[in-house]
């Protein structure tokens, strides 16, 4: 499998450029979609701003410089679109999380999953709660395992801030425990 | 205290979010946002593809189109300002060159005839205006 620095290259060479992006996205297709689905919670939303954030990258990839890593672009452009969209949401006053539980213990998926238990609620209106940024933080570094250096890159702030935003989001998430 | 904190290894970030959900409530969590329609994501780079197909030719025309209107609106303000100062210009220079001398006595006569009556108007509302002095009226007009 190509390097995403070759393929960048061949892009920008103009070489077979539709079939090497497409080896970009099915490369790093899922990444993306997940933490996006993390934030917004339902499929559609989620495969909107997916694409939103994969034509950035088809209008953007000529310009790219390769002086960050490929991933860290595609995460950041990710992180950009998913917060537009959210306070867009919020612009337009749509207010999905309530139904977000239920749809979250209805889920096709879910029924071979274990059944959501009362922990299970709870994480899950926990974690809504946090603001946007912080809730991006706990993700990428929780499920996605990134280090800081990569998460300050992605959300556009210093690694203090990065693992600051990390702390209070679970600092946050006690006290949301404590509280229910 | 602080820095200690903030020091953390991944392990160290993950077993302190274990410590309040079980790992497994977390995993779920995971799985639930790892859910996708069967066959999406075989499906997605092609379905990307012909939405950025269909856009772009439609973007090209539009952003050509767009110029084109631009730049004929831009020539056309150009055009009417040149062509309307020009117009302007020429009035000017002919009325500048117009003398005294160039005009018969009976043009002169005729506009004199033309103006005398509001000359006579603007005389009489300054005269009887309240607080016109009658005798510095007179001498301004005469001087």
């Amino acid at each position: 499998m190509q390097s995403d620095q070759e393929l960048i290259l061949q892009f920008q060479k103009s070489i077979q450029r539709e079939e090497t992006f497409t080896q970009l996205v099915k490369k790093h297709q899922a990444k993306v979609y997940h933490q996006i689905k993390r934030m917004v919670n339902d499929h559609d939303d989620a495969d909107d701003i997916a694409q939103m954030v994969w034509i950035k990258i088809w209008n953007k990839l000529d310009g790219f410089k390769m002086e960050s890593e490929f991933n860290t672009w595609l995460f950041r452009i990710a992180y950009n679109e998913t917060l537009n969209f959210i306070a867009k949401q919020k612009r337009q006053g749509s207010n999905t999380s309530s139904t977000d539980i239920l749809d979250y213990e209805n889920t096709p998926s879910h029924t071979d999953a274990p059944k959501s238990s009362e922990i299970q609620i709870k994480l899950d209106q926990g974690i809504k709660q946090l603001p946007e940024k912080q809730q991006f933080v706990f993700m990428l570094r929780y499920f996605e395992e990134l280090n800081y250096e990569k998460i300050a890159s992605i959300t556009g702030t210093t690694v203090g801030g990065a693992k600051a935003n990390y702390h209070q989001a679970i600092k946050k998430l006690e006290e949301f425990l404590k509280k229910s | 205290m602080e820095q200690k904190k903030i020091n953390t290894t991944l392990e160290e970030d993950q077993l302190m979010v274990e410590r309040l959900f079980s790992k497994e409530a977390l995993a779920n969590y995971d799985k639930s946002a790892s859910s996708v329609p069967a066959s999406y994501f075989e499906t997605f780079p092609e379905k990307l593809q012909q939405r950025i197909a269909n856009n772009k030719p439609q973007l090209f025309f539009l952003t050509s189109f767009g110029k084109m209107a631009i730049a004929a609106a831009f020539l056309l303000v150009v055009a009417s300002t040149f062509i309307f100062l020009n117009s302007n210009t020429d009035k000017n220079l002919e009325l500048s060159t117009i003398t005294i001398n160039d005009l018969t006595n009976d043009e002169i006569e005729a506009y004199v005839d033309a103006n005398e009556w509001m000359a006579e108007i603007d005389w009489q509302s300054e005269a009887f205006k309240p607080d016109t002095e009658i005798e510095q009226f007179y001498k301004d007009s005469i001087d």
